[in-house]
This record gives C-alpha cells, sequence and structure tokens, in this order.
C-alpha cells in the first residue's frame, strides 16, 4: 500500500462507523494533501462503502475541494467590489505577470496556486490578498511577490 | 377494506391502496400526468416538477410522484394553473436544450418534446443557451451528449439499482451534470453496459451507438422474444426495421439486461455466420449443396455404423440450442443411427450437480428464482455465479438495499462482496470445506433433533462435517460463526446463489446441505448456470442416461420405440467423456452447437481424438474450432430465426420468437432431412409437429409440475486441497468480468471490445506479479500438469495472493485443466517467456 493510501486508511478509521461523515473526511484529505488524490478517494470509498460517483458528486458540488494537486503558497486576490473600487485588478495583473501564473493555475513546481475570490469579508483591508488564509492590504504588489519569492515555500523556511 | 383510501381525481372517484402515490393512483383511473424525473421501477426523487398538481385546501402545487394519497383528497391534474406552472419547467428545461428535433433520433419518442407538444410551448421564452459539452463516443455501445440532458436523473437511479454506482450529478446550479467520477470514460469508471441509463433515458441524452441513423421508434416493430446468451433467458424487446435489429428494450423501462442482451445481438446478423454447407474436399472446407452434404453424411454415417456397430456412431449436443433443436438431434442419434451414444457439453458443467440437486428439490418449482433472490433477507453468494447469470447482481443489490444480510463465499472481491456482511474468502480448493464448517456452526445453532426428524442420512451428513471441522480452510472461526448467526436465522428467508457449472460438485452439494438443514427446501437454491438451454437440453433427453422427460427404464425405452417407430439402442450409451477417450469405439460423430476443441475440458486432447475420427459433422452458426477440423459443416439457425424454446435456470419454459429471417434451415429440418437419407422416415422436420411430440415424449418439456422434494443430505466428499509450498500459485478458472467470455457469440457480437484480452489472460494478485517479476501485460507461459499455454498478464487486485486465474470457457484456460474436475484448482507455474 502506498502511503497515499495508508494515509487516508488512517483518516478514514477515525470516522468509521459515524453516519454523515463524508464531507469531514474530505475535508481532513484535503487538509494533509491540499487536494483530494483520487487513491485517498478510492480507499474512503471502499472504507465507508460509498460509490467513488457520489464522492466526487458530493465534492464537486463544493468549490473549495479540489482534485488536483495546489501549490504550497495559495495566493488568492479578492475580486470583490470594495478591493476592485481599490484597484485589485492592477494587483492581480501584477501577481499574474510576477509569478508567472494565470488565476487559477498552479506552478510546475507546486510552489504557487493563484486564485480569485469575490470577498473574503475585510473590506477595510481593502485591496485584499490572501496568502495562505492571511489575509494582507497590498498596496505594493511588486514588494508582495518579492516576499514570496524569497520565502519560496510560503514563509515555512 | 381498511387499507383502501378514496379520494377524488379530477372529479373521479377512485379507491386505491394506503401509500399509493397520487401519480400512481391517477394512472389507475387512466389519468396521466406528465412527469420526467419519475420512472416505473425506480425510486422518486420529485425533482422535475412537471408533475405538479393541485389538492383543494392544501395551499401550493404538490408533486404527485412523491405526495401519497388521503382520505378525501380532491385533486386536480390539469387546471390552466398547474398548465401554467408545468409550462414554465419546461420552458426552462428548453433554455438548457441546444438540440435540434428536426434531426433528432429521439424525436416522436422524447418525453420534452412530447409534453412541450401537449403544453403548446411555440418558441421558447428564454434565449437557448448551448451548454457546449464535448459529446461523448469513447464507448463502443453508448453516445452520451449531456448537450441534451435535462437532469431528471433517472440514469444515476437505475445505475445505483442495478448495481454499477458509477454516475452521480457533479457540479453544481447551472454547471450541474451527469457524469462519472472525475469524468472518466464510462469503461473506466467500471461501467458493464448493462444500457439500463439508455432505456430510461427521456430525451437522446443516452443513445445506443448503433441505432444511430437507423430511423425514429414509430418506424420500429418491438418483438418480444428472450435473450440466448446465459442460463436466466431474460425477457426483451427485439426493435426491428424491415430485417435488421436497430435495438433491444425492456418491457418496463428499468429491467436489466446485461451488455450480452442490450447490445449483443451481432451475432445473429454477423456476416461470419455460416450460411452454406461445407465440405471438405483435397483437405480445404469448400461450400456445396445440401443434397450433397446431406447425401454424403447419411452414407458415411451408415458405413461407420455397419462396419463398427451402434457404437461407433456418436453426437455431441451444446447447451445453447433450443428443446426442439436437443429433441430432434438425440432421437436421430437414437432412432435413425440406432446408436446410445447421445450426449452434451452439459456433462462437463455442472449436469451431474443439477441432476442431483433436481432430485431433492423434485424440479424446478422447487428452485429458486431472480425473483426469491431479490426478496431475500439473507443470501449466500457462491462465487462467480454473478458473473455467469449477470441479472443475478441486481437482484443481490436490491435485497442489500432492502438490508438483506449477503454472505459471498469466493476468492475473488467483486461486487458481492462489496455488500456483504461476511465474506468467506478460502483458499482455492476450500470453498466446500468452508461451507462444511459453516453447516457445523449452524447445527450447533438450530439443534440436531428437529434436523434429523426432517432429512435423511442425517448420519453421514454428521461425520462428514466432523472431519471437515479441523481442516484449514484460510477462512477464520470468527467469520464462519458471523455467517452461521445470520443463515441459521430460520425465520430469514435465505437463498443460495450458485453457479452449477461453476463450482466443483462437493461445493454445490455442500451449499444444498445447508439449504437443508435450516428446512430451507423449498426455492432457497438457485441453481445458476452460464448456457441458455442447460435445463432443457438434459430434460429433451439430449444426455447418454436418460430419455426424454428424465425417463429412464426398459419400459421407457420400450415406449419411445413405439412412438418412434424404431428398436431403440441400449440406454445409457456412451458420455461425452466417454466418446472423447482415447480408446473410445466411436468412429464418426455429429456436434451440434457445441465447441469441444474449444470448451471442453483437457480441449487439447479433445482435438487430438478428434482428429482420429474417420468422420465428423459439425453443425453451428460459425466456423468454431471444432467446425475448422470437420469433414463436413452444416450451418445452424440460430433461435432468433427459428423460434423453438428453451428451459432457464428457474425451470420456465420459454418461447424464442423468429424475429429474423432465417439465414439457413433450422436444425430440425436438417436433421429431419438427414434422418429420411439415413432411415427414409420423417417426423420431425416440422416445428409444430415436433412441438406435439415433444409434448407426448415428455410432458410439459420435462418440467414436472409438482415434483416431492426428498430431502436427504448429499454425501459432499472429504477433497482436500492440497497445500504446496510457500509461494506457490493454484490456476483457478473465473468468470470475473464479461470480458472474460469467449464464446464464439460474444466474439461476433460486437461485444468483443470489451474483451481486453481475450481469452488469453492470467490474472495475478499485485503481490505475485511483484514477487515473480511480472508486470501488466507481460507475456508469459502458463503450465500445469495437464496442458502448457502462453498469456497476458493482468495484474487484479480483486484476487488474492497465490490464486492465478483465467477466463472460464476460454480455449487455453480448458488444456490447462483437469478433464475430469474443471472447476478443480491446479498447481500452476508462470514463468516470463
Amino acid at each position: 500500500m502506498t502511503s497515499v493510501a495508508e494515509r487516508a486508511q488512517e483518516i478514514v478509521s477515525n470516522y468509521k462507523g459515524k453516519e454523515g461523515v463524508l464531507i469531514h473526511v474530505l475535508q481532513d484529505i484535503q487538509g494533509e494533501f491540499g487536494y483530494l488524490p483520487e487513491e485517498a478517494v478510492r480507499v474512503v470509498s471502499e472504507e465507508l462503502g460509498i460509490s467513488l460517483a457520489e464522492i466526487y458528486g458530493v465534492a464537486s458540488f463544493y468549490s473549495r475541494f479540489y482534485f488536483v494537486p495546489r501549490g504550497k503558497t495559495i495566493v488568492r486576490v479578492c475580486r470583490g467590489t470594495a478591493c476592485h473600487v481599490r484597484g485589485s485588478g492592477r494587483v492581480l495583473g501584477k501577481l499574474e505577470e510576477g509569478l508567472g501564473l494565470k488565476s487559477g493555475e498552479t506552478s510546475p513546481d507546486l510552489k504557487f496556486t493563484l486564485e480569485t475570490v469575490n470577498c473574503v469579508g475585510c473590506c477595510a483591508l481593502a485591496p485584499v490578498v490572501v496568502v495562505n488564509e492571511k489575509p494582507q492590504t497590498v498596496l505594493n504588489p511588486d514588494k508582495v511577490i518579492a516576499t514570496l519569492k524569497r520565502s519560496g515555500n510560503g514563509g515555512q523556511d | 377494506m381498511a387499507d383502501l383510501v378514496t379520494l377524488t381525481i379530477d372529479g373521479k372517484g377512485i379507491s386505491v391502496p394506503r401509500g399509493t402515490t397520487i401519480l400512481h393512483a391517477a394512472e389507475t383511473a387512466g389519468i396521466k400526468i406528465p412527469h420526467l424525473c419519475y420512472c416505473p421501477g425506480l425510486k422518486g426523487t420529485g425533482a422535475c416538477r412537471i408533475c405538479l398538481v393541485q389538492i383543494e385546501k392544501v395551499k401550493g402545487l404538490v408533486v404527485s410522484c412523491m405526495r401519497k394519497v388521503a382520505p378525501e383528497m380532491v385533486v386536480h391534474t390539469n387546471t390552466e394553473e398547474i398548465r401554467e406552472a408545468r409550462r414554465f419547467v419546461v420552458e426552462l428545461l428548453l433554455s438548457r436544450h441546444s438540440g435540434l428535433c428536426l434531426s433528432c433520433e429521439k424525436s416522436g419518442s422524447c418525453r420534452l418534446q412530447q409534453y412541450a407538444y401537449e403544453l403548446g410551448i411555440e418558441r421558447p421564452s428564454f434565449p437557448v443557451r448551448d451548454p457546449g459539452y464535448p459529446v461523448d463516443e469513447s464507448n463502443p455501445f453508448i453516445v452520451r451528449n449531456y448537450n441534451l440532458c435535462i437532469l431528471c436523473g433517472r440514469c444515476i437511479r437505475v445505475c445505483r439499482t442495478q448495481g454499477s454506482d458509477i454516475l452521480d450529478f457533479m457540479k453544481r446550479g447551472i454547471e450541474t451534470r451527469v457524469s462519472t467520477a472525475l469524468d472518466k470514460p464510462l469503461q473506466e469508471a467500471g461501467c458493464d453496459f448493462c444500457g439500463s441509463c439508455v432505456g430510461v433515458c427521456p430525451t437522446a441524452a443516452l443513445m445506443e451507438k448503433n441505432r444511430r441513423g437507423k430511423g425514429r421508434e414509430w418506424e420500429f416493430t418491438p418483438l418480444r422474444s428472450y435473450c440466448g446468451y446465459c442460463g436466466s433467458a431474460c425477457e426483451l424487446y427485439y426493435n426491428l426495421k424491415k430485417d435488421e435489429i436497430v435495438r433491444v428494450t425492456t418491457e418496463a423501462p428499468a429491467d436489466y439486461l446485461c451488455v450480452r442482451g442490450r447490445f449483443g445481438y451481432g451475432y445473429l446478423t454477423s456476416g461470419a455466420r455460416l450460411t452454406t454447407p461445407l465440405v471438405r474436399r483435397d483437405g480445404e472446407l469448400v461450400p456445396a449443396e445440401w443434397e450433397e452434404v446431406l447425401e454424403l453424411t447419411a452414407r458415411r454415417f451408415r458405413e461407420l455404423r455397419d462396419k463398427y456397430g451402434p457404437r461407433g456412431v456418436g453426437g455431441i449436443v451444446g447447451a445453447l440450442v433450443s428443446n426442439e433443436a436437443a429433441y430432434a438431434f438425440q432421437k436421430f442419434i437414437r432412432a435413425a443411427l440406432k446408436s446410445g451414444n447421445v450426449d452434451s457439453g452439459l456433462r462437463f458443467s455442472g449436469l451431474d450437480l443439477l441432476r442431483e440437486c433436481d432430485g431433492v428439490l423434485g424440479g424446478p418449482k422447487g428452485y429458486a428464482s431472480l425473483e426469491d433472490i431479490a426478496a431475500a433477507d439473507v443470501l449466500l453468494v457462491i462465487g462467480d455465479v454473478w458473473r455467469r447469470v449477470p441479472a443475478v447482481w441486481g437482484r443481490i443489490k436490491r435485497a442489500a438495499d432492502r438490508g438483506a444480510k449477503v454472505v459471498c463465499l469466493g476468492l475473488y472481491a467483486g461486487r458481492p462482496t462489496r455488500v456483504a456482511q461476511v465474506w468467506l474468502r478460502p483458499v482455492p480448493g476450500a470453498e466446500h470445506l468452508v461451507l462444511q464448517q459453516l453447516a457445523a456452526a449452524v447445527l450447533r445453532q438450530v439443534g440436531e433433533r428437529r434436523v434429523r426428524q426432517r432429512v435423511a442420512k442425517f448420519n453421514a451428513f454428521k461425520k462428514e462435517l466432523a472431519s471437515a471441522v479441523a481442516v484449514p480452510t484460510g477462512v477464520g472461526a470468527e467469520e464462519i460463526a458471523k455467517a452461521a448467526e445470520l443463515w441459521a436465522d430460520r425465520k430469514a428467508k435465505g437463498v443460495v446463489v450458485l453457479a452449477v457449472d461453476g463450482v466443483t460438485p462437493e461445493t454445490g452439494r455442500a451449499a444444498l446441505n445447508l439449504c437443508l438443514l435450516t428446512g430451507r427446501l423449498k426455492n432457497a437454491l438457485f441453481l445458476g448456470h452460464s448456457l441458455t438451454n442447460a435445463q432443457g437440453i438434459w430434460r429433451m433427453g439430449a444426455v447418454a442416461e436418460t430419455l426424454p422427460g428424465l425417463q429412464t427404464g426398459p419400459r421407457v425405452t420400450a415406449r419411445f420405440a413405439r412412438l418412434w417407430g424404431a428398436t431403440l439402442p441400449d440406454i445409457p450409451g456412451l458420455t461425452a467423456k466417454e466418446m472423447l477417450a482415447e480408446d473410445s469405439p466411436v468412429r464418426g460423430l455429429y456436434v451440434l452447437g457445441e465447441n469441444p476443441v474449444a470448451s471442453f475440458p483437457g480441449c487439447d486432447r479433445v482435438a487430438a481424438r478428434l482428429k482420429k475420427l474417420e468422420f465428423l459433422v459439425v453443425q453451428d452458426l460459425f466456423l468454431t474450432e471444432t467446425a475448422g477440423m470437420a469433414d463436413v459443416v452444416l450451418p445452424l439457425a440460430a433461435t432468433a430465426e427459428t423460434g423453438g424454446t428453451c428451459i432457464n435456470v428457474e425451470g420456465e419454459v420459454r418461447q424464442f420468437r423468429e424475429v429474423l429471417p432465417a439465414k439457413t434451415l433450422a436444425a430440425w429440418e436438417v436433421i429431419g432431412w438427414l434422418a429420411s437419407k439415413v432411415r427414409l422416415d420423417a417426423g420431425y422436420g416440422v416445428l409444430r409437429q415436433l412441438k406435439s411430440e415433444i409434448l407426448t415424449a415428455a410432458p410439459g418439456y420435462g418440467v414436472k409440475a409438482g415434483g416431492t422434494p426428498r430431502p436427504a443430505f448429499l454425501p459432499v466428499g472429504d477433497a482436500v486441497p492440497e497445500a504446496g509450498p510457500d509461494g506457490s500459485l493454484r490456476l483457478v478458472p473465473l468468470a470475473a468480468r464479461f470480458g472474460f467470455y469467449e464464446g464464439s457469440w460474444a466474439l461476433h457480437g460486437g461485444i468483443r471490445a470489451l474483451c481486453r484480452f481475450g481469452g488469453d489472460c492470467v490474472g495475478l494478485a499485485p503481490e505475485d506479479a511483484e514477487r515473480l517479476g511480472l508486470e501488466e501485460g507481460t507475456a508469459v507461459a502458463v503450465t500445469t500438469a495437464y496442458g502448457r499455454a502462453t498469456a497476458v498478464v493482468r495484474i487484479d487486485s480483486g484476487l488474492p495472493p497465490g490464486v492465478a486465474a483465467m477466463p472460464a470457457f476460454a480455449a487455453k484456460t480448458n488444456t490447462l485443466l483437469i478433464p475430469e474436475a474443471p472447476n478443480k484448482p491446479v498447481a500452476v507455474e508462470i514463468t516470463k517467456l
């Protein structure tokens, strides 16, 4: 058994025998791998006795479940009204250029994923960029890019 | 009656049972309520909102497919308000429906089109937005055009009911779409291509690939008949346009057919069908006239019989031909050739077991039917029966969905094991011992006294159980105890699901004993069989031991001698096994609808024996391996051309309908003609005459009206699987998927595409493959004590380590198995080529 399947098995075992746990299991799996690896989903299907189709039906209903690997650092540019007024379009353009990614793409080295989001709810900070769940005001996109690149792995090393 | 509810629908007073939906109640009064997502045979979901109705004193419109009737309800189904609401729904559907009815295959039978018409929608009120989904044509059978889909979800529900369960709604809102996990093509997603989704689709979103361009449904004539592929002989409708089958449908839209029934009809019209007789000249088979070849055949048989006596000639018939063909055949061999040597390939696929079980159960009335499986509370599913008789699986699934407990016994991790509460997975060859151990555990729970009273031969049975208890089988005592608890519940309706051709006789007998043990004597044993007419061939007397109607004895022989106006040979004559033995006296052989060179165990030796014959006639649909060796090849007409009957695994007599013009003469016409040349006698060339003769000879086609069961435990035997050294492999024939079916029909039936490796593969557990350094697709030599073959490795995580599985029915597999015990695992060695 591969490590992905083994880890998935461990995650599911926390929930076995309980009803209505599918979404929790999927969230934990995504928390572990950053997305839902097919191999892990197969384990979930086997262990919970839910068909693969049904699991993907549930998972694809929610936009926050992902089916392909994502970058270690996830950069979300808010495109809500307040941010838009304060120039989020230009921020996005700069970030796309600086990271070499279009919105929705992940860099081949799996370092960055760039996406847009419609509102993160802290409009007072606009224009907002959320880096790995941490919102920040971006007045100078170049500086953000430089920080991102310097920290390489999302400020983790 | 207390359970009836009286209500008023559109002014009509109606009484229906409590719990009926308004939609059904209206139907009984002849009031049709339009509906899209509701489909008879499937659970309702109330999604489409077309079946809206008005109930007086109830606010708003309600969904009639979900709302149950209540006393004194007053329902209106067709007011202007309702029509307006329905119109709105259909208009919304049309806004995402980019199809052009003018050129749509489904025009005239599309429900969306019908309702748009009924509601008077002349032009869409909303702009039509083409979803722009690519049309999926990646598989050979079904075209999926989700641009025409209205998201009724019928396909999803039917897929779940039939047990494939590979479809669901993906995404959400306007992006919602029916798809498989990760949008994989159907083959990869695990689709069986039962085609039920096509059957229930109300629009043209799902279509049979082969029917495209062949016309609209109003041009088709649906003719009811039965499938000829496996023992369940499912009812189906061939939809014909002129003389061409354009699609196959079922009585109710959600009824099950497997891929062979729904899409495998191509063999009937295949260009490879034999249509003229062939005769061997200068070593080559060349076309010839009927008169000439039958003259030759009759002369050669006469000569051989004169030279070697009646034991020098014989006949073997396959279990796919009709009762009438089988009856005519055995009569020809016995009355015209005066030889007792008539037998069937059934000899190698469970004849003895069938006979034993039938004896105990007292005939087909005592068998379990497919519906008994669906209605069971506890099921014991043995081996690969669900692949041999595919209709079984849907029934198991339905029972499981209802809460039935399922115990599986077998090596392979397949669908039944997924729904099973207990999976008994023994080492190969220990299946019967597991059942014996199970019986011992059940006996402890039910107590000896009553069993002893009820069932004969109890002491012998108990002795055998005692000797089986300690034998290691690979199954733990805990599992056995769990299974025993389920099976010992005598109030639960229990059914054993077995394929008589897919287990060892020991396993079959042990299974029957388990039924007897718990007093489950009636409708508790399902005797599945891969071949359509296993029951009929045997009952028509096309086996060495019995005359038509399963009759034997001197008086019966005398009666048949009078009926046939001939002196009859000694019965029993030689069995197929004896006829094909090295030292058999047979010099001339007539083979009808059977392919011994590929389908008999030890088939390479069979081929060698056939080479020594002085005269071989083969009559078949195709030029099979055996036909290729013949001196004379006669074409065979299919049951879909000639009609005739078969007896299915439930013991039902099923009448095939003549749906296609015959490509050649009916089997009995050929046999009648041949008989007149051998013996100047007729009487079986005409179907009607033949049928009335059969009914005289074997009333009710030998299906006895109400036989008396004779409950007596059968001896199981104490065969113990030989334990090889560590890491050794056992070869097991397995019908693990449809692709494993290698008969000539499937080959020419247009379902070849599912046979990924043909009959050439050997399945191995990932662990074994890794240990042996073999990869998917590696060419290997497979060697047993009985033969050697080449094969391609297929890594299959459904298999346990220590097992090498090869497709049941395939010629290569048959060369490797023990000729006397084709279902017994055999030590095998696998080496890289």
